[in-house]
């Protein structure tokens, strides 16, 4: 499976998911991109109607801290079929894939629902958004499916054999935490420049059940199948 | 509020899902490099249906593709160059086959029609044998022996390693 000179590290790899964020590779995370970022768009706009703390720090730079873990641990997690784990959870994916589409529904709720129903409040509390993000990294990380670039075609390599599954577990794990720093940087970047738009600002209300709205579109499409369609279409156009 | 509190909400819905959906309904583990290939059926675009790996005593170079994958379409003259040079004549020893998934199936087989594949051609309705052989990423190429186990899995473009797949190719002679 190896073979090739291409040896990466930790750092390496962090840089590769990083830098696939900003590359042509971002077709490929189109899959997750556009709805983290309504997620913390979503989160930060419904911050007043939640009677939060309206800060950057606070509803997108922290849900996005923990989410990535919940993201690059499930990412990691699957990318080792070297070992039966990895096996057990890639067999299971269409399972897994529809879990994960009901809680993104459901986490679309309490985006749109502060200020209706109790429960959507506990996005007041940090340690709450925090457990909701982490949970919403692992969904997001189930119905994932990346381009292979070169970096993590040698990381799935290793992550493929049972005597270098741990290795390339943990480099997939690395990878994994560039592709949130690039989601996190880009998602603090335009929530940042969305509140100094001033039609934005006076609105938050439409913002936030827009916010929903997408992350519902993902759940919806990974509840009936339909993704394999959203993809087509968006990664159809670098095919020709 | 406790941190039981916190956690009730993902839990819930985890096992409400889970009780819905059957979960883990199927314990057989997939794919293993090394063990023997897990056995599935595969309808080929063509409607015709086959084993997959089958049962013919070849070794297999079996390919997964999406239609929407810039390496997939990449990766298909390769493909067809190694399945001249290794399947033509009376003692071809190794069969070809490119599986879609991941695609809708009219877009998988406006690709394999564009490329005009010369070897099998199958889809994979619902994943479920990218599934079994643990393939989660378009293109991964699974080499299988004549005996029918599992000897390398790749990931990735095989464009980008032009000269290690052919060789892979060969050493399955």
């Amino acid at each position: 499976m190896g073979g090739r000179a291409v040896v990466i590290g930790n750092i390496n790899a962090v840089g590769s998911g990083f830098s696939s964020f900003f590359s042509i590779w971002q077709v490929c995370i189109l899959q997750i991109s556009p709805f983290f970022l309504a997620y913390v768009v979503g989160l930060y706009f419904a911050a007043d109607s939640l009677n939060a703390e309206v800060s950057l720090g606070g509803r997108v730079v922290l849900p996005a801290f923990w989410f990535t873990p919940g993201f690059a641990v499930v990412y990691a997690l699957l990318t080792m079929t070297g070992l039966p784990i990895g096996r057990t959870l890639v067999f299971n994916l269409g399972t897994l894939g529809f879990i994960a589409g009901t809680y993104i529904l459901l986490a679309s709720l309490l985006i749109v629902l502060p200020g209706r129903v109790d429960v959507a409040g506990l996005l007041r509390r940090p340690l709450a958004l925090a457990v909701v993000s982490l949970v919403l990294g692992s969904a997001f990380a189930l119905i994932y499916s990346p381009c292979i670039t070169p970096a993590l075609s040698e990381i799935m390599g290793m992550a493929g054999r049972p005597e270098t599954a741990v290795r390339g577990g943990t480099l997939a794990f690395f990878y994994a935490f560039g592709i949130c720093l690039g989601l996190t940087v880009t998602g603090t970047t335009l929530v940042f420049l969305l509140a100094r738009v001033g039609v934005v600002e006076r609105h938050p209300g439409i913002i936030k059940i827009a916010s929903s709205l997408v992350l519902a579109i993902l759940a919806a499409l990974n509840l009936s199948g339909t993704m394999i369609y959203y993809k087509a279409f968006f990664l159809g156009f670098l095919v020709g | 509020m406790n941190w039981t509190n916190y956690f009730s909400f993902p839990a819930a819905v985890v096992f409400l899902t889970l009780l819905l959906t059957g979960c883990l309904e199927e314990n057989t583990l997939p794919l293993k490099i090394g063990a023997k290939a897990p056995p599935s059926t595969l309808t080929l675009l063509n409607g015709e249906t086959r084993e997959v790996p089958d049962d013919l005593g070849q070794a297999q170079v079996i390919t997964f593709m999406s239609s929407w994958c810039p390496c997939s379409n990449q990766s298909i003259p390769l493909m067809k160059e190694a399945f001249e040079q290794y399947n033509s004549g009376p003692q071809s020893k190794i069969a070809f086959l490119m599986i879609g998934f991941q695609s809708p199936r009219s877009k998988f087989e406006d690709i394999a029609s564009k490329w005009q594949v010369p070897f099998p051609v199958g889809y994979d309705d619902g994943d479920k044998i990218a599934r079994a052989y643990g393939i989660t990423a378009p293109p991964t190429t699974v080499f299988i022996d004549t005996e029918g186990n599992v000897i390398r899995v790749f990931y990735g473009n095989i464009k980008d390693i032009e000269e290690e797949f052919l060789q892979w190719v060969g050493e399955l002679l």
